[in-house]
């Protein structure tokens, strides 16, 4: 690999002892084109910004005590300035490019900005212009493209870590901007409430991570960062439209009308003085390409920083969400798989909201620390026709969260914190509890010498329902890196996750609420917990490809899963009632050609998931998940596909296709999905306009991710978007 | 470059390979169920001794149990799916054929079953199991996929040498 190159730098003026401002351009090093999202951070403290589409930016308010300026950009090397004693005017710093994502600075692995190379673990990223290109309208279609990750449906699944759990429980953790987005009743992550107009990047930990992210981390955690505010007024804005293929069979045509949907998105961003604003609303409306499977959509967001000095921060932050939709379960039948077996017209409303604020303090270059709240209400009702309400849960749930970062000296930074939670859930089904936990985290980042790295952590959480249900755990972590050379990478990890069982697996009661199959409470539930183990490495094998591989075991205990048992009715609890064994390996293969014009990127992940106790493969987790993703980048146009493949899943829920039932829910197969995509950027010609055709699922295949449920067929989006300054 | 130029091709070509594929087809879709033969030894009983004949399907061993329990699950659960009768057509070594539409499941005991008395809740017994023989006594499962009818489920029944009775007496 080559050397980075930095031909900085237009020095203007001798600097005096008041505070100072950086501006200039960011570009790449091979071309001179403008890197667009690069973050450029004052070293220690708040102070940070990100490049323009022009690869401008500004840095105000530096205090000059402060020496360097860290700079990277997805796809670049990592880089950090010294700035001396000088203001920088007019300042143009070169990146290299890198074939690679390893340079990428990350903030999940260990609750702290850190380079993607230098993390003992495995993880993923996906930036803002992975969603942009995509035309992502939730966060879940673009995650699907993350190595060693596939959906059931709106269900995660990270290294086959999850199946389906029905709705209640989720085995991988949901942070947005580091703050945990949970449902206070059945603990699901809600990825349609991510304003993903607003999304910075995506960083996706593989693995247990309860020892900084506690209960709910026991498959991995999925963190979400939100974009900084414009140093200047800007307004952003995107229109897209879209339109569903008629049904590949005559048995399937339910309608005669072409199914279209459309969203709109407007948002304003600014710095004034110390106040960054960042608010946008957008609203989604979309016909659905199944009969009664229509929703509507709307989300607002909120972002105020304040910097109260260049070492103190204040962030409030707020995401409204609102949808109201048609419940659609699964299909008729095969040969009607578009028409849903319930056709009662019952419909689901949601109303979510959350505000968070973060404080930030760095007290000295050594030590600096963040006080997190955040409040997380979920209310959800289902009613059938002419206001027959049915089921209705109200939660909140609120994180107050502490955590320093202390460098002790060159070889150790100590990293600790207490987290406290209270949960309140008032509903027909899940009943009125209440829940409260605390957690106590202490970690230490070794470095003893320049190529080796360790990392110890432990973390003790105290969960309880109030009255009825208390439960304590322990999780250590260890993780050493070590750098071979310059090229090649070397990391093991030893880690324990838990997952407290949700107040809905707890207290689910369908008895009074007429539903078909009675759900009965399970209040004797232990927590599940799991030991993950890893042995991953990275390669660079020339300057225009990457290997990476990960080797991973995971043992599970106590796995709850729903279980039906027979009185005078058949009635269905919740039970541990599984051990399990999930190894496998993941490979991943970057690389850029031609220039770096044309970038590739294929990944392929192996899972083993066996049940201990039956011996039969896990239900609801595939063998094998591949992608390949590729782009090239003209002048002017952007053309990229999506492949990706995931392998008949081997097992399902017999009794669930027996007493839902769903008829023909047998039926599954391979999933090969091809995405295509054309995008053309007229911003370098002055029109301050893009736009993009995105075909999706382009080869017109006919798969399903859940039983009963056909996945979306081709279709077509037309998108407009444009900045204003 | 050269080597990433052929990785670049390798994956094309295995894209291409791998989307060649029908997925989901409701045309090619067969209800589930399975298939097969029966095969009458030797003699048959006297008619008024063969009131009903009929292939039964148990999704598990049905060890130790009695014929009121299977009835049960026969008439009241439904998860021990049936045949038609076939007594009518039933003669002295002649081969029938069979075929039923079950849930796709795994049927661990196929069975054919004569009703040899007047009381139909009481009056059954096994004459022939798929997969028994004197040399090799266990019963097969039968795998039921959904879309598909499995074949060769072929049983050989002997009036006058049963396999072992499931009941207790």
């Amino acid at each position: 690999m080559k050397a980075l190159l930095l031909n900085t730098i237009v020095v203007s003026m001798l600097m005096g002892q008041q505070p100072f401002t950086i501006s200039g351009r960011i570009l790449s090093a091979e071309d001179e084109s403008s890197i667009a999202g690069a973050s450029i951070l004052v070293v220690n403290t708040t102070l940070g910004t990100s490049s323009d589409a022009e690869g401008k930016f500004v840095l105000k308010n530096i205090p000059p005590q402060r020496k360097q300026v860290q700079i990277s950009a997805v796809g670049y090397k990592t880089i950090t300035v010294n700035i001396s004693d000088f203001q920088l005017d007019d300042v143009v710093i070169f990146l290299h490019p890198s074939p690679i994502l390893t340079q990428a600075v990350v903030v999940t692995a260990n609750k702290r900005p850190q380079s993607l190379e230098e993390i003992p673990v495995s993880m993923s990223i996906m930036d803002a212009q992975a969603f942009e290109q995509r035309n992502t309208v939730a966060l879940d279609d673009a995650l699907r493209y993350v190595p060693g990750v596939n959906f059931q449906q709106w269900q995660i699944n990270i290294r086959a870590s999850s199946g389906y759990s029905r709705g209640v429980g989720s085995r991988v953790s949901m942070l947005v901007d580091g703050v945990p987005l949970l449902a206070g009743d059945t603990g699901e992550i809600s990825f349609e409430a991510v304003p993903v107009f607003q999304i910075d990047r995506v960083e996706v930990l593989k693995g247990a991570g309860s020892t900084l992210y506690g209960s709910g981390a026991l498959g991995g955690v999925v963190n979400v960062l939100t974009k900084e505010a414009e140093e200047t007024p800007t307004v952003y804005w995107r229109l897209f439209s879209g339109v569903y293929s008629k049904p590949a069979f005559d048995q399937w045509k339910w309608t005669d009308s072409y199914r279209f949907f459309d969203g709109q998105f407007v948002g304003f961003s600014s710095r004034y003085n110390s106040l960054g604003v960042a608010f946008s609303v957008n609203r989604l409306s979309d016909d659905g390409y199944r009969q009664s499977d229509w929703r509507k959509k709307y989300n607002g967001f909120l972002k105020l920083k304040y910097d109260l000095s260049p070492y103190q921060s204040i962030t409030f932050s707020s995401n409204f969400f609102s949808q109201y939709r048609a419940e659609f379960l699964w299909w008729k039948n095969f040969q009607n798989a578009l028409r849903p077996a319930d056709s009662s017209g019952i419909t689901v409303t949601s109303l979510r909201f959350n505000n968070s604020l973060v404080y930030k303090h760095f007290v000295s270059d050594a030590f600096y620390y963040d006080v997190k709240a955040v409040h997380f209400r979920s209310n959800w009702y289902r009613d059938a026709p002419r206001d027959v309400r049915l089921d209705q849960s109200i939660s909140d749930a609120l994180v107050v969260d502490a955590q320093a970062n202390w460098t002790l000296d060159e070889r150790n930074i100590l990293t600790f914190g207490v987290t406290g939670n209270y949960n309140r859930v008032r509903a027909n089904i899940f009943g009125i509890h209440d829940g409260r936990g605390t957690a106590f985290c202490l970690q230490n980042e070794f470095r003893f010498s320049s190529p080796f790295t360790a990392i110890a952590g432990i973390r003790h959480d105290i969960q309880e329902v109030i009255g009825s249900y208390t439960v304590q755990q322990t999780n250590p972590k260890l993780a050493v890196r070590y750098a071979v050379d310059e090229n090649n990478t070397v990391r093991l990890s030893v880690g324990r996750g838990f997952r407290s069982p949700s107040i809905g697996e707890l207290f689910t009661s369908t008895a009074n609420t007429g539903s078909a199959a009675i759900v009965v409470p399970s209040v004797n539930l232990k927590p599940e917990h799991s030991w993950t183990y890893e042995l991953s490495s990275t390669h660079v094998l020339s300057e225009h490809l990457q290997l990476d591989v990960a080797l991973f075991h995971n043992d599970f205990y106590d796995l709850i899963e729903p279980h039906v048992f027979s009185d005078s009715l058949v009635k269905i609890n919740f039970k541990n009632i599984t051990q399990a064994k999930i190894e496998g390996f993941e490979v991943s293969i970057r690389t850029k050609m031609f220039e770096h014009l044309l970038s590739c990127d294929v990944h392929y992940n192996y899972n083993w998931a066996t049940d201990r106790n039956t011996g039969t493969f896990l239900r609801f987790r595939p063998r094998h998940i591949a992608s390949v993703n590729a782009s090239m980048t003209l002048p002017v146009v952007t053309v990229g596909a999506d492949y990706r493949f995931i392998s008949r899943i081997e097992q399902i829920d017999e009794q669930l296709v027996d007493l839902a039932p769903i008829a023909n829910g047998h039926q599954r197969v391979d999933i090969h999905v091809v995405d295509a995509r054309i995008i053309t950027d007229v911003a370098d010609i002055g029109f301050p306009l893009r736009a993009s055709l995105n075909v999706n699922n382009l080869l017109g295949y006919n798969y399903n991710e859940l039983i009963g449920n056909v996945s979306p067929p081709r279709h077509f989006v037309l998108s407009v978007e444009g900045v204003v300054r | 470059m050269r080597k990433e130029v052929l990785l670049s091709i390798v994956i094309l070509l295995s894209i291409f390979s791998a989307c060649d594929q029908s997925g989901l087809n409701p045309n090619e879709y067969q209800d589930p169920g399975f298939s097969g033969s029966i095969m009458v030894v030797g003699s048959i009983p006297p008619r008024d001794s063969v009131r009903d004949l009929r292939v039964v399907a148990v999704p598990y061993y049905p060890v130790d149990t009695t014929v009121a329990d299977l009835i049960d699950k026969i008439l009241n659960k439904q998860v021990i799916p049936f045949s038609e009768s076939l007594s009518n057509n039933v003669a002295p070594n002649t081969t029938l054929q069979y075929q039923m539409f079950v849930k796709p499941k795994t049927y661990y005991y196929v069975a054919v079953a004569q009703l040899y008395g007047i009381n139909v809740f009481q009056d059954w017994r096994v004459v022939g199991i798929y997969g028994y023989s004197p040399s090799t006594p266990a019963p097969s499962p039968v795998v039921v996929v959904d879309g598909q009818m499995t074949k060769n489920v072929d049983i050989t029944i002997d009036f006058y040498n049963l396999p072992p009775q499931p009941f207790k007496k």
